[in-house]
Order: structure tokens, then C-alpha cells, then sequence
């Protein structure tokens, strides 16, 4: 075999020539294609990176107005608060001022004074007139009233008074808070079963109330340091269910979480 | 105030040396025959010179303890020697007082004392003070004198004095303890940078803000060994302690987003039980009722820091220090006066801080300070001083006033700033 790889003819190195030139063409055109190929990758490359550039400013966009978007929620949420806030001072304020008007509403009138010389008389009237009936306290001068007692450690006084505005007033705003300030008292005065029924009173009557999920709090509470915590975890869980957006949910959910 | 000549008198009387007391000692101790004590007054007392190991430095302290108490008023005159006889009421009437304190060291190691109601001419009350073998002018011996300055005026005003008791303060980042007389000022060697001290209604633990290189905690440490435990790190910062008064709880504020209140048992038990619920405000600087019902605390709530109370369990939240409409004051540390009836804080006015006391029950707003910055009021255990931080001698120092007759008086002085005061229960021990 080697003598005859030795011998071999012109037209063999003829048709090698050829082959190799024919390599050397197909080579070529490979280089060519290749070379238009990376063109095409680089193409394509670069038109990747710039969608890429572009999905990056619009992320980096969508990114900065979710950021705005949350502190303007956030801030929303924080000047709701705010106005919650100043709203309730603002009734407390009211509050107040209608308890002033019902105080000055139920002062006796100024007696008329009498010239000196003169003598009113009134037909069958006597020249000093009887004095009215005392007219009853309103409901805003009862509620000041009680909580002016509750503060001093009056607690009957207190009681007694929130006790009038709900038999006089059954109908008014006020009544919830007023049965609300009636268990507190209770419990001020160390009457817990007292306070706690008198809170079960503001739930189911009041359910609609501001103070109905602290009522049901301050019994759960209660129930908590009794060592009934089953019950208690179920007040706990009612609070949760029926007021979820309430200060007393919150406490109520972490109360939950301690005591599983 | 009486006049030279009769101080001369007096001198001189004590000098000749009045008759024996004996026969007056034998009162039964705790027996209260007469004096009348008058709120709206100050009687005049005579402090005696006192018989004894140590007994100028007795006398020094008797006086100047019912003088700081602020409800007598302490007649200045040389006292002469201690008298030994019988003593001349009508010469001490003349000087315008109405007690006598009369005191000695036995030689068994006891402060003996003895106040005589000068009108009555009569011994009001007698009692020994043991020294215990305490170390004559050691801070646990000054302790003893200063237990009886306090049962001294309550046997002349009904009202136990404040003297037994300590300030715990911020020095510099650091913690520091002085008595309320402005002696024996201690480190109390906790390492690290420290806040907001507070007492233990014992007297025994403080609990303060250790601000470490892994974040802010809450340690409680016990004074009479140095012991001391972390509360339960609660997220983010964890500052302004304070111990219920029945010391079974300890609230303080925690939170990353904002901070809300939180209680635990202050030497472990039970899980954190969240107080307040601040959505994502501030809430701190708790403080309790003395029945132990509410908190008064800083919340952010309005956007700007205002005292709120809230029951204890976290219900029943109302804004106390209300403003009118419009402004966003700045409201800050409340504390809760010892009586229950009012609420220490400190609150902006004009170009600087001042210390305002709001009556809890029909919510009248008294501003007690008005010269340069003053802030951080705490209460004594009399409901009547309050020790705060004030800039009036040029470096924040702690400063001592009496609500009633606004009479105030420097306790610390030195190089450092000191701030963040918290004054102690009446130390029972020493």
C-alpha cells in the first residue's frame, strides 16, 4: 500500500488539486455565511439588549409608580387616619359644646326686675312667681356629667348618671357610649362580672357601634386572665370576623396568634 | 422670719441649756397629740443641734431634707448646743415655729428623734431610725437620715416626705444615680450606651434602652447584684421602658414601621401582648395611672406627637392633650403623676420646650417652666416635685421644682449633659 500511495499519477494529484480547491470554495462560502450569520447574531443581539434596555426603564417605570402609587396609598391611608382622628375630636368637641347649650338652655330664666315704684301685678298671679320645675339634664350634660365622675372615682355617681341619659334617651347617639361608660364603671369599681355583663349588653345592642368591638375585646380579655381561653379565643375570633378593620381586631388577631 | 434679737435670745437659751427631756420621751410612739398642719402655710421648724457621732452632719441633713420637701419652713438660726432639759417653748413660739425636731445618735447606733408641737408644748412624736452598722456618712447611712427627714414631716404635715428617695439618670449615654438631695451621684455601670431609664416600683430593678451594635433592646437589671436580662428583642427598635405599679408588667415601644406598645412580664412568662395599634405611626414614652388601669403614651396619630391614655388593654384610646384646630403641636414624654389627678409632659412653645402638667380630670392644661428649654419631667413619689432637664445654667442639667410654689433648685452639676431623669420610689431599704 505504501509503494502504491508512492506511485501515484499526475491525474490523481489532478483530482487532489480539484478536491482541495473545491474545499477551499466550500470553506470560503462557509466563512462567508458565517461572517453574514454573526452579522445577523450581532443584529439580533443588539436588538435584544435594546428590548432589554427598554423592559428595564419601563420595570425601573412600573417599579417607581408602584413606589408612588404605594406611598400615595400609604399617605391616603395615613391622612384617613388623620381625618378619623380629627373627627372624633371634633364630635368630642361638639360633644361638649352641646352639653354647654343644654346647661345654658336649662338655666331658669333671668326674673324680671322691678322698677323701683312699680308694682308688677298679673291677674290672678301672685307677684312672685312660682318657681318651674327644674327642667331635666340632656343627654350631652349627663354623658359630661359621668365622665366627670368616672374621673374622679365616683363610680356609682357615674353609673348613675349614664343610667339616667339611657332612661331618658334611650334613642340618642350617645346611648351606646353611655352603656359602653356604665361597664367601665363597673370595672373601675372592681365589678368584673357586673362589667363584663354590661359589655355583652353594648355588643348585642349596640353592634353597629364604635364600642361594640372593644366591648367584645374587654371580654375576651377578661375571659384571657380568667384562664378560660377557649371562650376567650372565641370572642377573640368574633371581633376578627365581625369588626376586621377595627383597633380591637388588630389586638384581637395578635391575642390569636399568642394563644395558639 | 424672725429678728436678730431673737435669734440671739435663742442662742443664748440654748447655750444655758433648757431642762431635761426625759419625762417627754416616754410618750408612746405614734401618738399624734395636736399639731395642725395647714396646706396653704408652711410652719415654721426648729431643727436642734443633734447630740452625737456625726450629729452637725445629722442636723445639715434634717434641715435641708424638710427644706427641699417645700411644706415647712425651715427657721435658721445657730443652734447652739443639743439641748439636754427641759425645753423653752415660748422662746422657739417666739422665733415662729410651730415644730421642734430634736434628735440624736445613741451610742447603740440609732438616729433618735423626738418633734415637739411648740404651741401644744407637748412631744408630737418619737422614734428610733436604726443605722444598722452602716458606715457613718456612707450613702446607706445618709439613706437612714433621710427616712427619718420623711417620717419627720409626715408627723408635722400628714405628707411623707421625699428625701429616701434616688434620681436615675442619662449622663453622656451612660447611666447614673443620685439622691435626691443632690449627693452620692454613683454610676450604675452598665456597658454600652443606655436610654430612658426606669424605675421598679421596689426600687430594686431599673429597666432602660441599650443601644448595641445589633440594634436597641430592653434590659432590666437588678441594683442590688447586677444582673440583668433583655426583654424580648419585639423588631426594629425597642425603647422608652416602664414598669406597671405593681411592677408584674413592663410596656415599652417596639416596631420597624412606626412603633406601637407592647407588654411583657418583666422577668419572663408570658408572650408580648400588643397595647396599641398605631398603623404605621409612632407610638412610645408609655406611662401608667397609679392604679395601673391606663397608659398615658406619645402617638403620631394626628401627624404630629400628642399624649393619648388607653386602658391598659389597649381600648378605650383618647387623645388628652387636645390643641385647637389648625395647630400640630409637639407633645412628648408623659408621665403620670403619682396621685393619678395629672400628666407631666413636655411641649413645644415658641422657640423651645416646656414642661406643662394637664389635670387628667377636667383636662386644664399648666405650663410650669418658661426660662430657656425644659423637658423630661418625672414625678416624685409626693405628686408635688418633678425633676427634669432644663438648659437655665447654660449645659442641660437635671433640675428639681416644687408645682406649688414653682421653687426650683439644680441637682446635677459638672461637666456631661445630664437628661432623661427618672425619679424612684421611696427607697425602704437601703
Amino acid at each position: 500500500m505504501t509503494a502504491g500511495a508512492c506511485f501515484a499519477t499526475r491525474s490523481d494529484v489532478r483530482v487532489l488539486q480539484s478536491d482541495i480547491a473545491t474545499l477551499q470554495a466550500a470553506a470560503a462560502r462557509a466563512a462567508r455565511a458565517d461572517t453574514a450569520q454573526s452579522v445577523q447574531l450581532r443584529q439580533i443581539i443588539n436588538g435584544l439588549t435594546a428590548v432589554s434596555d427598554s423592559l428595564r426603564r419601563t420595570s425601573a417605570a412600573i417599579q417607581r409608580f408602584q413606589g408612588d402609587v404605594s406611598m400615595s396609598m400609604h399617605g391616603v391611608e395615613q391622612q384617613l387616619l388623620t381625618i378619623q382622628e380629627l373627627t372624633g375630636q371634633s364630635r368630642k368637641q361638639v360633644d361638649a359644646l352641646r352639653a354647654q347649650m343644654e346647661a345654658r338652655a336649662a338655666e331658669p330664666p333671668p326674673a324680671p326686675v322691678a322698677m323701683p315704684g312699680t308694682v308688677q301685678t298679673v291677674p290672678g298671679a301672685s307677684s312672685v312667681a312660682a318657681p318651674a320645675g327644674a327642667p331635666s339634664p340632656g343627654p350631652y350634660q349627663l354623658m359630661e356629667l359621668g365622665k366627670q365622675q368616672l374621673a374622679r372615682g365616683a363610680t356609682s355617681a357615674a353609673r348613675a348618671a349614664f343610667s339616667d341619659l339611657l332612661a331618658q334617651y334611650p334613642a340618642s347617639d350617645l346611648a351606646p357610649e353611655a352603656q359602653y361608660q356604665v361597664a367601665l364603671a363597673y370595672a373601675s369599681a372592681g365589678s368584673a362580672v357586673e362589667a363584663d355583663s354590661v359589655f355583652a349588653i353594648v355588643a348585642e345592642r349596640y353592634p353597629a357601634s364604635e364600642r361594640a368591638p372593644e366591648a367584645i375585646y374587654k371580654r375576651a380579655i377578661a375571659l384571657k386572665v380568667a384562664g378560660q381561653t377557649r371562650q376567650a379565643r372565641t370572642l377573640f375570633q368574633s371581633v376578627l370576623d365581625k369588626y376586621p378593620k377595627s383597633e380591637a381586631a388588630t389586638l384581637s388577631a395578635a391575642m390569636l396568634r399568642d394563644l395558639k | 422670719m424672725p429678728s436678730s434679737r431673737f435669734r440671739a435670745v435663742l442662742a443664748l437659751c440654748l447655750v444655758l441649756g433648757p431642762p431635761a427631756l426625759g419625762a417627754q420621751d416616754s410618750i408612746p410612739q405614734g401618738v399624734r397629740v395636736g399639731l395642725t398642719y395647714d396646706p396653704s402655710s408652711r410652719p415654721g421648724v426648729f431643727v436642734t443641734a443633734v447630740a452625737g457621732t456625726n450629729g452637725d452632719s445629722v442636723r445639715a441633713m434634717l434641715a435641708r431634707d424638710l427644706d427641699f420637701g417645700d411644706r415647712v419652713t425651715v427657721i435658721s438660726a445657730e443652734a447652739g448646743p443639743p439641748p439636754t432639759g427641759k425645753l423653752n417653748y415660748d422662746l422657739y413660739a417666739k422665733l415662729g415655729a410651730s415644730a421642734l425636731v430634736q434628735a440624736s445618735v445613741t451610742p447603740q447606733g440609732s438616729l433618735h428623734i423626738a418633734v415637739h408641737d411648740i404651741a401644744a408644748k407637748r412631744v408630737l412624736n418619737v422614734s428610733d431610725f436604726a443605722f444598722n452598722g452602716t458606715a457613718p456618712l456612707s450613702a446607706s447611712w445618709r439613706m437612714v437620715v433621710h427616712r427619718a427627714s420623711d417620717e419627720v414631716e409626715r408627723w408635722i404635715t400628714s405628707v411623707r416626705g421625699i428625701a429616701a428617695t434616688r434620681v436615675l439618670f442619662v449622663r453622656d449615654q451612660r447611666l447614673w444615680i443620685v439622691d435626691s438631695d443632690g449627693a452620692n451621684l454613683v454610676p450604675v455601670g452598665v456597658g454600652g450606651t443606655a436610654l430612658n431609664p426606669a424605675w421598679h416600683p421596689t426600687g430594686r430593678y431599673i429597666a432602660y434602652t441599650q443601644m448595641a451594635d445589633d440594634g436597641t433592646h430592653i434590659v432590666v437589671r437588678d441594683l442590688t447584684n447586677g444582673q440583668s436580662r433583655r426583654a424580648p428583642d419585639l423588631g426594629g427598635t425597642n425603647v422608652t421602658p416602664t414598669f406597671s405599679p405593681d411592677g408584674s408588667t413592663l410596656v415599652y415601644s417596639a416596631g420597624d414601621d412606626g412603633t406601637d406598645l407592647y407588654a411583657v412580664a418583666p422577668f419572663g412568662g408570658e408572650a408580648p401582648r400588643r397595647v396599641t395599634v398605631g398603623r404605621g405611626s409612632p407610638s412610645s414614652s408609655p406611662s401608667f395611672s397609679p392604679d395601673g388601669r391606663k397608659i398615658a403614651y406619645i402617638s403620631g396619630r394626628l401627624g404630629h406627637p400628642e399624649v393619648y391614655i388607653t386602658d391598659a388593654d389597649g381600648t378605650n384610646v383618647e387623645l388628652l392633650t387636645e390643641s385647637p384646630s389648625g395647630e400640630r403641636p409637639y407633645r412628648t414624654d408623659p408621665d403620670w403623676s403619682p396621685d393619678g389627678r395629672h400628666v407631666a409632659f413636655t411641649s413645644q412653645e415658641g422657640p423651645n420646650l416646656q414642661v406643662m402638667v394637664i389635670n387628667v380630670r377636667d383636662r386644664r392644661v399648666r405650663q410650669l417652666t418658661g426660662d430657656a428649654r425644659n423637658e423630661n419631667a418625672s414625678w416624685a413619689p409626693d405628686a408635688r416635685h418633678l425633676v427634669f432637664t432644663s438648659t437655665r445654667s447654660g449645659a442641660k442639667q437635671l433640675w428639681v421644682l416644687d408645682t406649688e410654689s414653682g421653687r426650683a433648685r439644680q441637682l446635677t452639676r459638672g461637666a456631661g449633659v445630664a437628661r432623661q431623669a427618672a425619679w424612684s420610689p421611696r427607697m425602704e431599704q437601703p
